[in-house]
């Protein structure tokens, strides 16, 4: 984005802020990790054992957080 | 009328079987008594009916005309096997003829000769225009006017000039008739007598070389789309600069402090905001401690200043001052922002709440206002961003100020807020009113001749250039896939995760915006002067406006990303604006 805003680009060299919303694959209690599949199809490990396999989560910085919702999906042409 | 004159007669009935009832016809005499046919089974001359020609030699491969005349190898035998089939019966005629008449034919004649007699043609009456454009006389009229009616005036004879006075003995008699006089027919009605039939029809089997329109405007998928119903919002196009040899500007520069408008005595003045900020800020330096004084906050709190720049206004409130006390040049500088400022840290109180029931974004940033004094204008119905419903418990935040949840609702349609300069009000504008590929055909707010421009700066700033764009809400809302029509959709922008994401027009307004970042792209910086108001285009051009910049290499166009106006000098002083551009490739 292209700005002049000072605060706009110092906040964009920040790491972190990462959302993404995925689907659980396998969830490993030993490791303490969950395996997720976003939306591409990639798949990341992320920490966190509270969403059971086949169920979307949202991952925050590599951390699962809670569970998502399924939103009804849209397709829109600009 | 036709007339049929029959004629028939009674006569004593005769018996049947007598020699009169008769049927008039005579017994049939057969004429022909051979009336078999004359033609025979056909005999073929020739058993052998195969092709009477041979192969056709090629005279010459080489000729032009590489077939000549073909030749049937055996003329005798190439006429057709059969030969003419004589007439056997040329000479005989129909057995029957006209010898049979009809003995009673009924007398018809027609009474009626619709055509007249060429000695009735001259009877018709015939009139011909006359006075046509005369005084029209009226018949009633010269009646009325030649009645005498009794007590309107004396009475009074003249005869041949003579005024009549009545005898004493004689009988006289008098004849009041009126004799109307015989003037020329004048026509009442004859100019007006138009005639309608139908149109006479030229060229029926004529076509008309135009078939089915088709838009070729630039999304070029050739649907035909249906007229848009909808309403019409029309955006005002941008003024037209005047180019001038010269320009020359008297610029005025005034700072004074509200409410007593004591002016202030100030210099380099500073003044700017990015499209980003939701506040203009000021710096300036102040000429001695009294001017000082004027601005510093005190009980009341910080006082609000007024620059006026070229009659281009803008209120302050002043929160920093500093001091240079070095000798000769004492300086007093001090900074502020608009009094949007109020809204935010940390005048604003912080607040947390959740929306309980379904409310309209627009309406959710415009209770952020409430008793505040200040006024939000949104736009959604005309120039953006749409308004959306955020369903209950989809709204919600904790410890932020009104200016926060303002921006937020903003930024979650991709728009920014523009605080109004010189009045307590602000607004939600979109970021890109239009987004970058359509700019080419889209209506500008400010137009930028190169015969203004004082200098040019350019920074090369590229994103890749995404065509689709993922925008979700989180725990409420949709999930929009917004991609570039035409295009695959291949290259997608970061997801875009936002709780406020929570209606298909609010995402795709997003996603323009998200869009819209990136591609090839540069800041130029533009350096212009600050035309009064009312005077030349462009004036002040704000953050947010898209403007056509007409270079003299050509013309592009850009969306402000910044403006900054500096007023330096003393007295008369040197104004500046200084724009930042976001300019596509």
């Amino acid at each position: 984005m292209a700005t002049v805003n000072p605060w706009k680009r110092f906040i964009g060299l920040l790491p972190g802020g990462v959302r993404a919303v995925g689907t659980v694959a396998s969830v490993s209690t030993a490791t303490g990790s969950s395996i997720v599949t976003l939306r591409n199809g990639s798949q990341i490990t992320a920490r966190g054992v509270d969403v059971p396999a086949g169920s979307r989560c949202f991952i925050v910085d590599g951390q699962i957080t809670g569970p998502a919702p399924e939103l009804p999906q849209y397709d829109v042409e600009v | 009328m036709l007339t049929c004159d029959v004629s028939g007669r009674w006569s004593r009935a005769r018996r049947p079987g007598d020699r009169g009832s008769a049927a008039p016809w005579s017994p049939l005499a057969r004429r022909d008594h051979a009336p078999a046919l004359s033609w025979q089974p056909g005999q073929p001359h020739e058993r052998s009916s195969a092709q009477p020609w041979g192969d056709v030699p090629a005279q010459d491969a080489g000729s032009r005309q590489p077939w000549g005349m073909a030749e049937p190898s055996s003329s005798a035998a190439a006429a057709s096997p059969w030969g003419d089939v004589p007439p056997c019966d040329i000479d005989r005629w129909l057995g029957w003829d006209r010898s049979l008449r009809p003995r009673d034919t009924l007398r018809l004649r027609l009474r009626y000769n619709p055509r007249p007699a060429l000695k009735d043609r001259g009877t018709g009456a015939v009139f011909n225009r006359s006075d046509e454009i005369g005084i029209r006389y009226a018949a009633a009229a010269e009646l009325a006017a030649s009645l005498y009616v009794p007590g309107t005036l004396a009475l009074a004879f003249d005869f041949r000039g003579q005024r009549y006075s009545p005898g004493s003995a004689a009988a006289v008699f008098f004849d009041f008739r009126h004799v109307a006089p015989i003037r020329a027919i004048q026509p009442v009605d004859s100019t007006t007598a138009d005639r309608w039939q139908n149109a006479r029809r030229l060229n029926r089997h004529l076509r008309l070389p135009w078939g089915a329109g088709r838009p070729k405007d630039p999304p070029p998928n050739w649907i035909a789309y249906p007229d848009y119903p909808g309403p019409v919002y029309v955006i005002e196009p941008a003024a037209e600069p005047d180019i001038l040899e010269t320009y020359m500007i008297a610029n005025s520069v005034q700072l004074v402090v509200l409410p007593d408008r004591t002016p202030v005595d100030a210099t380099a003045i500073k003044v700017g905001r990015d499209i980003d900020a939701f506040a203009w800020t000021l710096s300036a330096e102040l000429f001695g401690r009294t001017s000082l004084n004027q601005v510093r906050p005190d009980a009341n709190g910080p006082k609000t200043v007024e620059l006026t720049i070229n009659g281009w206004v803008w209120l302050f409130i002043v929160e920093r001052y500093g001091q240079q006390a070095k000798f000769p040049a004492e300086r007093f500088s001090i900074t502020g922002a608009s009094r949007t400022q109020l809204l935010a840290e940390p005048y604003a109180p912080k607040r947390s709440a959740v929306n309980a029931v379904a409310i309209n974004a627009a309406q959710a940033a415009a209770d952020q206002l409430e008793n505040t004094g200040f006024t939000l204008s949104w736009d959604y119905a005309a120039i953006g961003p749409p308004d959306w419903t955020i369903p209950a418990g989809a709204f919600s935040y904790q410890q932020q100020t009104a200016l926060q949840v303002i921006a937020r609702v903003a930024e979650a349609v991709g728009g920014v807020v523009k605080p109004a300069r010189d009045s307590d009000a602000l607004s939600v504008v979109p970021r890109y009113r239009e987004a970058p590929w359509n700019w080419a055909t889209a209506v500008m707010d400010r137009i930028v001749p190169a015969e203004i421009v004082g200098g040019v700066g350019g920074e090369w700033t590229p994103q890749p250039a995404w065509n689709s764009c993922y925008v979700s809400g989180t725990t409420h809302g949709v999930a929009v896939d917004v991609r570039r029509a035409g295009s695959m959709g291949d290259a997608p922008a970061p997801d875009v995760y936002d709780e406020l994401i929570t209606g298909t027009e609010a995402a795709r307004s997003r996603g323009i915006a998200e869009l819209a970042k990136g591609g090839n792209q540069e800041v130029v910086s533009l350096t212009l002067p600050l035309f009064p108001v009312g005077g030349s285009a462009p004036g002040l051009v704000e953050p947010a406006h898209l403007c056509e910049v007409r270079d003299i290499d050509g013309t592009w166009r850009g969306l402000c990303l910044s403006t900054e106006i500096a007023a330096e000098g003393v007295g008369a002083s040197r104004v500046t604006q200084t724009l930042k551009l976001e300019r596509h490739h």
